[in-house]
């Protein structure tokens, strides 16, 4: 890298006008939303981008993101499109001032929710033998985050090509970091087996040069956590400066810049009138462009080749006489076989106990270095596996009990399912989250819920669920090939039982196309006949099938009452099209789902009914009691649904 | 020890996840001592294949072969403090899923609305032997592809399956031999002189149906071609003289039990064969080779008031031969014989010329 103090001065100044600028938009109402600048800092910006080559580097910045972007290839002039949403801009003004997405420079607004995402792109790097390293820049406020720490644990342990940058500014928004801190931060730091250092900012120069050898050691493949000791002399966001006068004027005293300036340095006096220029120019430049437009709302990418051609792709085979587990087990093993940069992610999934319902048993063995068994860290597994994703690798992760996501759901929620939109399509997250889901086995309330309710309502994400009536291996595999982050909700009861190849009793089975390319089709099965139509519409997906299935053979056997089945394999999106046609037909519908009716899956699925079906209708939800799911065998069984109350559903709206 | 223990040895549930467990493979042989703690077997779990060991003392009795997925708690052996093998294991209430996803497997299903119109129609559950599920929409099909079985009132009964048979070879016959008829009416009092001097003669009791059948194994000889079958390659002429004897049956069927090498046979001898025949068909005694390999049959209606038979020709004969009952008034009282015979084999003539005979033949035994 070469770097000089001209330089690392211009670039300072150019970030400082630019902020500076920002801050008197603001001020005079020019600006909408919200900005954090980070006039002070900029020194750390521009000393670490100096040693960074952004064609092969990646660098995760995050809320205070602007001086990182302007040092790692970006331009005024798109930034302030993209704070202003006018055309030009970086990410077509969805991203706003947090959320910039260009080349190798990813921010976002969530407070340490890069940092495994980072450390997931430096493990894919490290992995797939790829050049360049990846930085995460944090603020001292994020020392109060867990993934944090989750995530140097992981990168301490792999010995990840990582660099932590720590702007330590002191204040955590209107909150003195020092009061929200308990003990020394590099001994916190220093105790994940990676080298910690903390120095204060003053010179440029000085950091550039020590920054040359810490990014030199990165790239010689070791992690490296960099605390700088910097001041923030504005407010943290626009006018939300609590501190008192005294300090932050005792701030700009201490400034390096500042002192340039004052002391008329002749390359700061005109790297400073040159910036000015340059940063009046810019703005000039796109504010009177016309303003962004929303364009295509699609929150989601559509896969290079269809995932199925119609339904009967999702069958089960007939000469599979073979369990589920086992069934996922071999999908896994050709995948990693097949696709080199499929990785395996999960806790205790490696050999020789080979995860808890034994999906992934043999497969440390045969693919070492594929399969990593983590720290117990749902959270950081997910942002691993996302930045696995966002460098186009395929990773899996297992989540060993569905209640556990939960404490991933910033990296599902958050990151996975808005990057692709607020990054204006940039980026895709082919990710597949297998989460074991579901009661009926006395794990009691913390290991038995089902929690896809939660993210099937996520714009940008994809919640697909295996059946007894689907083929595990051909919707494992349409799951990792989708380019989008999918959801993959595995009942557990479902790992014991054998896919059902032949229809259920007195039911044929009738394919459906999907609606688009990346549609997961439901599963439709007909009792009825060209004489008779169905008398109910029934839903349902995941582990009920057995019940429900159940349920509707007792009413067939009993009044010939006949039915449409669905099985839904995807969640959510939700797509209606032959759901509506059947209960067009038979005016009568019954969602059943094992959690909770209320606010579960179906409700969506029934709103949307109602809402395309205007003759009236009649329809039932059938789930779980409101309630945790209680350990014992007898109150669990109380809980959870049964056969007896999907027949009582289907008996009500008969009447 | 006064009476024989007998432990059961059941699939163990090993994980809250398996349902059900593979036997891989048998340790120990069927019948060989084992004591408590014993491994006797391999299980397989969804987690991992271990060792199973016995439950206590004694000898092991297998009754689940290995390579076999089981439900917990099925008994896969028994084990017994002494080595014979009872003839009964214990009862024990059969194994129950647990879990409601129990497989919908197995035995036809009927429906409610489907079983009341079976039961109404009296059609048996083999009707929809092809299907899984039976419902009212399959029967309505079924009743309306068989016109026989009607509406409200009537009565279906089902076809035996001895029934079915016959009318299998009825229609067999009927649809592929050109039939044509000839009779001749016999004085009835001769006749019966005939009889009765044969009896009298030779001390024996024999009917006018024995006298019939033991005329037709005389002559059969010189008449090949009633002695035949009509095959697409030609007419296959019979070395053996083998004479089919129809019989009614008490259900209504009707049974022709074989008189094989009849010409051999005495008068006396044939009829009790047909005596034997007789008492066999009451007990539903008779054997495939009583029924099967004959040539030329014989039916009587004698005693029954009908006086005229028109017979259908069991395939694979040539003719048959029927005899009425006694009929007319006073001195003028005949036994009317009426020969079917196949015409693609015998023409008017040479069938005229075997009944004359045959009649000509039963009267000559009065001399």
């Amino acid at each position: 890298m070469s770097f000089s103090r001209k330089r690392l001065i211009e670039k300072m100044s150019e970030i400082r006008c630019f902020e500076r600028k920002l801050l008197e938009l603001f001020a005079a109402g020019r600006i909408y939303g919200t900005t954090h600048t980070c006039v002070g800092q900029e020194a750390c910006a521009a000393a670490l981008y100096a040693n960074l080559d952004t064609s092969k580097d990646i660098a995760f910045s995050n809320h205070r993101c602007h001086g990182h972007y302007l040092s790692f290839g970006g331009t005024p002039e798109r930034l302030f499109a993209e704070i202003m949403g006018r055309r030009g801009s970086i990410c077509s003004g969805r991203g706003g001032s947090q959320h910039l997405c260009e080349g190798h420079f990813y921010s976002q607004g969530i407070q340490g929710g890069s940092v495994p995402i980072a450390a997931g792109c430096a493990y894919y790097k490290k992995r797939m033998n790829c050049d360049g390293i990846v930085v995460a820049q944090i603020g001292d406020g994020t020392l109060g985050q867990g993934i944090l720490y989750e995530t140097l644990n992981i990168a301490g342990i792999l010995q990840l090509p990582l660099l932590i940058i720590v702007e330590y500014n002191g204040m955590a928004q209107s909150t003195e970091t020092a009061r929200t801190t308990s003990g020394d931060i590099v001994r916190r730091l220093g105790g994940f087996g990676i080298e910690v250092d903390r120095r204060s900012v003053s010179d440029p120069m000085e950091l550039a040069e020590h920054f040359a050898n810490v990014t030199a050691a990165v790239r010689g493949g070791k992690p490296f956590i960099q605390v700088l000791d910097t001041f923030r002399l504005m407010a943290h966001s626009k006018g939300d400066d609590t501190r008192h006068p005294e300090i932050v004027k005792s701030g700009w005293k201490n400034d390096w810049l500042q002192k340039q300036l004052d002391e008329k340095d002749p390359d700061a006096m005109e790297a400073m009138a040159a910036a000015q220029k340059k940063i009046d120019l810019a703005l000039k430049a796109i504010e009177n462009s016309p303003e962004v437009e929303l364009g295509s709302v699609a929150t989601l990418a559509s896969p290079d080749k269809p995932l199925f051609k119609n339904s009967a792709d999702l069958l089960p085979r007939h000469d599979e006489n073979t369990r589920v587990n086992q069934l996922l087990n071999h999908a896994l093993d050709r995948m990693l076989e097949k696709i080199p940069d499929v990785q395996l992610l999960g806790e205790d999934i490696v050999d020789d106990y080979g995860g808890p319902f034994k999906v992934t048993k043999g497969l440390s063995t045969k693919y070492p270095g594929r399969v990593f068994g983590t720290p117990i860290s749902e959270q950081a597994i997910v942002g691993l596996a996302n930045g696995w994703a966002l460098m186009g690798g395929h990773p899996i992760a297992e989540i060993m009990f569905a209640d556990f996501v939960l404490l991933a759901t910033d990296q599902i929620v958050n990151q996975a399912a808005k990057m692709h939109f607020m990054y204006d399509g940039k980026v895709n997250i082919p990710l597949t989250l297998r989460i074991v889901s579901g009661g009926y086995r006395g794990y009691g309330p913390t290991h038995s819920q089902c929690t896809e309710n939660f993210y099937a309502n996520v714009p940008g994400l994809k919640v697909v669920a295996l059946s007894q009536r689907h083929n595990p291996a051909a919707l494992l595999q349409a799951a990792v090939l989708d380019p989008n982050p999918v959801i993959l909700v595995e009942n557990k009861t479902l790992y014991t039982q054998k896919p059902l190849a032949t229809p259920p009793v007195g039911f044929e089975f009738i394919a459906t196309s999907p609606a688009d390319d990346g549609e997961y089709p439901a599963l439709y099965f007909s009792s009825a006949s060209p004489q008779k139509s169905a008398d109910v519409t029934l839903i349902t997906y995941g582990g009920m099938t057995a019940m429900a299935e159940q349920a509707m053979l007792a009413m067939l056997m009993k009044d010939e009452i006949d039915f449409d089945y669905f099985v839904l394999t995807e969640l959510a999106p939700r797509n209606i099209d032959d759901i509506l046609e059947s209960v067009r037909r038979t005016s009568r519908v019954v969602f059943v789902e094992e959690g909770p009716a209320d606010g579960g899956v179906g409700t969506e699925w029934l709103a949307r009914l109602t809402e395309e079906i205007s003759s009236p209708f009649q329809a039932r939800r059938v789930g779980a009691l409101p309630v945790p799911v209680p350990g014992a065998r007898n109150i669990e069984r109380k809980v959870l649904p049964d056969e007896n109350r999907i027949l009582s559903a289907i008996l009500e709206i008969l009447d | 020890m006064s009476e024989t223990q007998i432990i059961p040895v059941e699939i163990p549930r090993q994980t809250a996840n398996d349902d059900t467990m593979f036997l891989l493979e048998w340790l120990v042989g069927d019948a060989s001592q084992v004591r408590a703690g014993d491994a006797i077997c391999k299980l397989e779990s969804s987690k991992a294949a271990f060792e199973f060991s016995a439950p206590c003392d004694g000898f092991l009795h297998i009754i689940s072969a290995a390579g076999k997925d089981l439900p917990v708690g099925e008994t896969i052996a028994w084990i017994t403090s002494s080595a014979d093998r009872p003839g009964q294991w214990p009862s024990k209430p059969t194994h129950k899923q647990q879990h409601a996803a129990a497989a919908i497997e197995g035995d036809l299903k009927i429906t409610a609305k489907a079983r009341s119109l079976m039961e109404k129609h009296n059609i048996a559950d083999d009707a929809f032997a092809n299907l899984s599920l039976v419902r009212e929409k399959d029967v309505l099909e079924y009743l309306q592809k068989n016109p026989t079985t009607a509406v409200d009132g009537d009565k279906l009964q089902p076809h035996s399956h001895l029934q079915l048979q016959t009318a299998k070879v009825l229609t067999k016959s009927f649809g592929t031999i050109p039939h044509s008829y000839l009779s001749k009416h016999v004085s009835a009092a001769s006749l019966e002189s005939a009889v009765e001097k044969i009896c009298l003669k030779d001390d024996i009791l024999i009917s006018l149906s024995d006298l019939l059948v033991s005329t037709i194994a005389g002559i059969l000889r010189d008449f090949p071609k009633i002695n035949s079958t009509w095959l697409d390659a030609g007419l296959m002429l019979h070395r053996e003289i083998a004479l089919g004897v129809a019989l009614n049956q008490n259900d209504g069927t009707l049974v022709v039990p074989v008189i094989h090498n009849a010409d051999s046979l005495s008068l006396t001898e044939i009829a009790g064969k047909i005596r034997g025949f007789q008492k066999r068909s009451i007990r539903n005694r008779l054997t495939v080779e009583d029924l099967t390999g004959g040539h030329f049959s014989v039916t009587t209606m004698i005693g029954t008031g009908v006086s005229q038979v028109f017979p259908i020709i069991y395939p694979e004969q040539a003719a048959i031969l029927a005899i009425g009952d006694r009929w007319g008034c006073d001195d003028n009282e005949y036994y009317t014989l009426t020969l079917a015979f196949d015409h693609r084999i015998l023409n008017g003539a040479e069938a005229g010329c075997f009944l004359k005979a045959v009649c000509d033949r039963m009267l000559q035994e009065k001399k």
